[in-house]
């Protein structure tokens, strides 16, 4: 069984009165992940050690390498690694054979099959602006990784009623969402009838991978770039930045600022959101 | 005129009521690398040093150990042809750090408070920033970039690129310090990162045996010395 622990005390210094001096830190777990498929190695990633079925999952649906879970024999979580057995394996390695690499804006190298394309999303949702400030701030209240070791970013799937469905914390941000994808597949969940909310930038990988799952609306606290938004309004989803909730804090440069004021910028599909 | 790395885009700004406005988002350019007319890797980056951002990534991938080891280097169209000399993949050396740099926390918490002061980031908040620091204290290169390992990556290629002596340096970032981010500080023999955000336990495991001194969590007067804090006095 994988330890579920996601962080540890270790020794650092901190610095007070210019002056270093011993002191424990939380710091998060990072784990490496190895994903392997019909038994070939097909990627390692750096995940925090929790949901680790899920990530496996998820990331295979999110990066376009299987459709859905009908498509997967077994998966096993052996030895901190994933065995994934497909249902077709010769398919498996053709497409394995195509893999592509990519440094996704975030940072981390990614492995993508030739080519995936995306469906348009079909949801009539529609929801109140409350519901989208009320789960960011549940987002906000259940990291608690994040208060302890402030290494962490934070995504969570909730229902029309604002109740979460799944909330993730860890070192990455597409880790997050590649754990709500692959949870949201072993739980058959509707995807259409949810919407996300996160810590992290909503770059165009990001926006792939929710519109490849069918969430009509994402809204991140932070920043979207110009080729997430494109993807975004191609499929028809809701994209949502810069969501603050009063309270909250903002890091800008070396100071923090607390905001007074509920406000956010919706960048396309207004119509799911009602500003009532 | 046409920005490469920002974009106006309309959107609807909802606070007490909901109303049409514009600004300018960040953009993401797509950068093709290929080696010997092979694909090696497509990179989503901020439009700018290009050039060195490739020689940074082939450095702390272990691809190259220097400058020479390239024959030449073209980009046209952000498709980029490297032709290495010799064989190309050689092993990566699990180096250790090699250097007697001893720099005042002082001068960390004033690296990290440099690469904050970005026109781009208080525009977009969508950037990540990274400093090369000779000794602590002269900076040498400033980088920006839609991720962390990219904005490293300019610096290195930046420094490789002026044959700046790393051992001697101070690599300063906005964001946190995960294991990759270390080994690329160790490929490069960069002593001291110091960063805004926090490490992660493999991170600190990673510095531990490389040598490299991680500083997280610097901000304004407070930082946080996780490894090797004989360097930090």
């Amino acid at each position: 069984m994988a330890s579920l622990k996601t962080s540890r005390k270790i020794d650092g210094w901190k610095l007070s009165d210019g002056r270093l001096s011993p002191a424990k830190t939380g710091v998060v777990i990072e784990q490496e992940f190895p994903i392997y498929v019909n038994g070939k190695l097909l990627i390692t990633a750096s995940i925090t050690p929790t949901l680790l079925k899920e990530f496996a999952l998820g990331y295979l649906f999110g990066q376009g390498f299987i459709n859905g879970l009908d498509e997967v024999a077994s998966l096993e979580i052996l030895n901190d690694t994933a065995q994934v057995t497909l249902k077709d394996k010769r398919k498996t390695l053709a497409d394995i054979a195509k893999t592509s690499y990519r440094i996704v804006s975030g940072g981390g190298r990614s492995a993508y099959p030739g080519e995936v394309s995306l469906p348009e999303i079909k949801s009539d949702l529609v929801v109140s602006k409350r519901i989208i400030y009320s789960a960011m701030n549940q987002l906000f209240r259940n990291a608690l990784l994040y208060q302890e070791t402030e290494g962490v970013h934070a995504a969570g799937l909730f229902n029309t009623r604002a109740s979460p469905l799944c909330i993730v914390e860890d070192i990455g941000r597409h880790n997050t969402l590649d754990k709500i994808i692959g949870y949201t597949l072993l739980h058959k969940i509707d995807c259409s009838r949810t919407y996300l909310v996160s810590t992290g930038r909503l770059a165009s990988e990001m926006i792939t991978k929710i519109c490849r799952c069918g969430i009509p609306i994402a809204a991140t606290k932070t920043a979207v770039t110009d080729k997430g938004l494109e993807t975004g309004k191609k499929c028809g989803a809701t994209i949502i930045g810069f969501v603050r909730t009063i309270g909250s804090k903002i890091n800008t440069d070396t100071a923090v600022k607390i905001v007074t004021k509920n406000s956010m910028k919706i960048y396309c599909g207004a119509a799911r959101i009602r500003s009532t | 005129m046409e920005s490469k790395i920002l974009e106006t885009v309309e959107y609807t700004r909802v606070d007490g009521g909901a109303r049409k406005a514009a600004e300018r988002i960040i953009k993401e350019t797509a950068l093709t690398v290929n080696i010997g007319g092979k694909h090696y890797v497509t990179a989503m980056l901020l439009a700018g040093m290009e050039r060195e951002f490739i020689f940074g990534h082939l450095l702390t991938q272990g691809i190259i150990q220097n400058v020479r080891d390239i024959r030449s280097l073209t980009i046209r169209n952000n498709v980029a042809e490297v032709a290495l000399i010799g064989s190309g993949k050689k092993p990566l050396i699990n180096r250790k750090i090699s250097s007697k740099l001893k720099v005042k926390a002082n001068d960390i918490l004033n690296c990290v408070k440099t690469i904050l002061k970005s026109e781009v980031f208080t525009e977009t908040e969508a950037t990540h920033s990274a400093g090369l620091f000779l000794h602590g204290s002269e900076a040498v290169c400033i980088a920006e970039d839609l991720g962390q390992h990219n904005a490293l990556e300019k610096l290195i290629g930046h420094g490789l690129l002026h044959k700046v002596d790393f051992s001697q340096t101070v690599a300063a970032s906005s964001g946190r310090q995960l294991a990759e981010i270390i080994v690329k500080c160790r490929n490069a023999n960069i002593p001291i990162i110091a960063a805004k955000g926090a490490p992660t336990t493999l991170a600190v495991e990673i510095a531990e045996k490389a040598g490299v001194t991680i500083v997280g969590q610097v901000r304004g007067k407070n930082m946080t010395v996780y490894s090797h804090p004989e360097r930090i006095g």
